[in-house]
């Protein structure tokens, strides 16, 4: 009797111990996973750190020389996380821009993390905004919702996560979020002439990666204000960084922000400007020099002491944004934003940000976390790219296909994951991302 | 003579036996052990089954939690969110969604539904109305409200869930396996 006693006595013992065994190795999965997401934010963290990746050296931030013949850079190991050991490999993928200029724009990476004789992988794609096309299949694109007031039109492809709340007139496809609609009495057309009936929208989700400015806060061409970059008309309301046309003191302009008095214009023929804040007067206007590609940079509020609900770019009635008459020339706005405080941007009634016409130039406002509103009698002529875009009543947006090949900035990459798999413990054969 | 009586003495100190208390007490002591080990012994084999239910639905749990949130980690596109429905896009190793196994992972859309009895998974492709495979996930739930939530502000889809599997056993409070995950994807 006493040993059976001792026996149960046993057989609950070791049930106990194997109950602790199960929790000791969840414990140590979790583990493992975590160092094997380790070795990804270290892959990251060095190309994200490296500043612009060489065209020919693509390993060189992970110390490698050259990448196998499938593209991936040697091993990093020999590090320990929590007690585990990590390794991890990283392959770079390029993207062709303009000029034969190379962009890394993704890179994808591989990390094991090994514990306690447990051993998780992960499989994380990272992208870069840097060098991506943002307006191929929309120019008009929002992460929230587009919203077109009655009689307002847009007459360019359109998409965006949200709804799309339709009184005006969408005249090209749109596609809308994942189980979202497009609502209201507008109509919606699929060829931007308004001839074909549209149907239903498509679903799909869109991607508007945040804006990398890289050192374009400090190493800019503001300095050509006003000096180089002129003033035409009164230059006592045209202001800059706190100071008048004149060089005269004056607290209508803070820091990095331009104040184009009405009737006044202001040519700027550089190439990269920072501001915080760009604000045109009734029947002023900015001209982009002969030939000139002008990005401008607005920084995100945080960095210019603005609080949520700051208007970073406001043009007031009968204002342009245009090249000098009959010349070629683009410009960019990009706004970096922030996720926490809100930022706006204003066109007000009949303003205009066109070339002529014929739409026929790269015009582009690309802010993933400003609302964009378009008052009454606006015309807009290129892509844009907001959290919101609103349209009220006689609004118009339109596009040419010359937008379509607008790349944000090749500025140094900042890498952010896109795609996470957990794979199967251990690589059977092949490439480091077989089973995943 | 002296050394006669010296012989006889130790003699009868040599064949002493226990006075009748000792036997007593030592007959007593020896019922109290007898007596817990029946106890010991019954109540193991008394509890044995409830024992063993807890093990096997703390297995079944631990499993199922396994799979649930390495499919969660890899997850986005949360259409269905409610205690007992969840349906979001995953990676799953098949090939087409819901088929045969496959050596790389491809997005689908995994369903799961829960009632007190059981979880059930759904795996289809992504699109809409495409064609569904359903299979048993876990059984004897003692609820259904399985998945927990939580939203960053503003935001329309969560970017952690919770799982809890709650199991009623034999003769016994539930056994309760929980764990959770922050979805590692933003959208697939």
């Amino acid at each position: 009797m006493l040993l059976a006693a001792l026996a149960m006595a046993g057989v609950a013992v070791t049930t106990s111990i194997g109950g602790q065994g199960g929790a000791v190795r969840d414990q140590n999965v979790k583990t493992a996973l975590g160092v094997a997401e380790s070795g990804v934010e270290q892959g990251l963290l060095q190309y994200n750190r490296y500043g612009l990746v060489p065209d020919t050296a693509p390993c060189a931030p992970v110390g490698g020389t050259a990448p196998d013949a499938e593209g991936w850079c040697p091993e990093v190991s020999g590090t320990t996380v929590n007690g585990g050991a990590v390794s991890y490999r990283v392959k770079p993928t390029s993207t062709e821009m303009s000029g034969g200029k190379i962009a890394w724009t993704e890179m994808e990476v591989v990390s094991v993390g090994t514990l306690a004789g447990v051993t998780r992988r992960v499989d994380v794609t990272a992208s870069s905004s840097a060098g991506q096309k943002m307006f191929v299949n929309a120019t008009v694109k929002s992460k929230d919702g587009i919203n077109v007031a009655s009689n307002a039109e847009i007459h360019a492809g359109s998409a965006t996560n949200g709804d799309i709340n339709l009184e005006g007139l969408q005249c090209g496809a749109a596609t809308v979020g994942v189980g979202k609609g497009l609502n209201g009495k507008g109509g919606y057309f699929s060829d931007i002439d308004c001839g074909t009936a549209g149907g239903e929208p498509g679903e799909d989700e869109i991607d508007l990666p945040p804006v990398n400015q890289g050192g374009a806060a400090t190493e800019n061409d503001n300095y050509r204000l006003f000096s180089l970059d002129q003033i035409s008309g009164n230059k006592n309301t045209a202001c800059f960084n706190g100071l008048n046309g004149t060089g005269k003191a004056d607290k209508s302009c803070g820091a990095r922000e331009l104040v184009i008095g009405h009737n006044s214009s202001v040519t700027l023929g550089g190439g990269v400007y920072s501001f915080c804040k760009l604000r045109m007067d009734q029947n002023s206007s900015l001209y982009i020099a002969e030939g000139r590609e002008i990005l401008i940079y607005f920084d995100s509020p945080e960095a210019c002491n603005y609080s949520s609900g700051a208007t970073q770019l406001e043009l007031q009635s009968n204002t342009r944004i245009t090249p000098l008459a009959g010349k070629s020339g683009s410009a960019a706005l990009l706004f970096v934003g922030s996720p926490d405080r809100s930022t706006n941007i204003l066109l007000n009634s009949n303003t205009s940000v066109e070339e002529d016409v014929v739409c026929q130039q790269n015009f582009v406002i690309y802010a993933p976390y400003t609302d964009i509103n378009l008052d009454s009698n606006t015309w807009f002529c290129g892509a844009m790219a907001g959290k919101t875009v609103n349209l009220k009543s006689h609004a118009e947006v339109w596009t040419s296909s010359g937008v379509q090949e607008f790349f944000l900035p090749l500025v140094a990459p900042h890498y952010e994951p896109t795609r996470f798999v957990d794979c199967s413990a251990v690589v059977v054969t092949g490439s480091p991302s077989e089973g995943c | 003579m002296a050394r006669i009586r010296e012989r006889a003495g130790v003699l009868r100190r040599s064949e002493g036996g226990f006075t009748l208390i000792e036997l007593l007490v030592a007959a007593t002591m020896g019922l109290v052990v007898v007596g817990g080990a029946v106890t010991v012994f019954i109540g193991a084999i008394q509890s044995q089954p409830r024992t063993s239910s807890k093990i096997t639905a703390i297995q079944q749990g631990r499993v199922a939690v396994e799979r649930v949130t390495r499919e969660l980690r890899q997850g986005a596109d949360v259409t269905t969110a409610t205690p007992s429905q969840l349906s979001l896009i995953t990676y799953v190793k098949q090939s087409p969604c819901g088929g045969a196994a496959a050596a790389n992972a491809k997005a689908c859309r995994v369903t799961y539904a829960c009632t007190t009895a059981e979880c059930t998974r759904t795996v289809q492709e992504p699109t809409p109305g495409s064609a569904a495979t359903t299979s048993p996930l876990v059984t004897g739930l003692a609820s259904g409200d399985v998945f927990t939530y939580s939203y960053s502000s503003g935001e329309s889809q969560p970017d952690y869930i919770g799982v809890e599997l709650s199991f009623g056993t034999q003769g016994g409070g539930p056994v309760v396996i929980a764990d959770g995950t922050t979805l590692r994807n933003a959208g697939l």
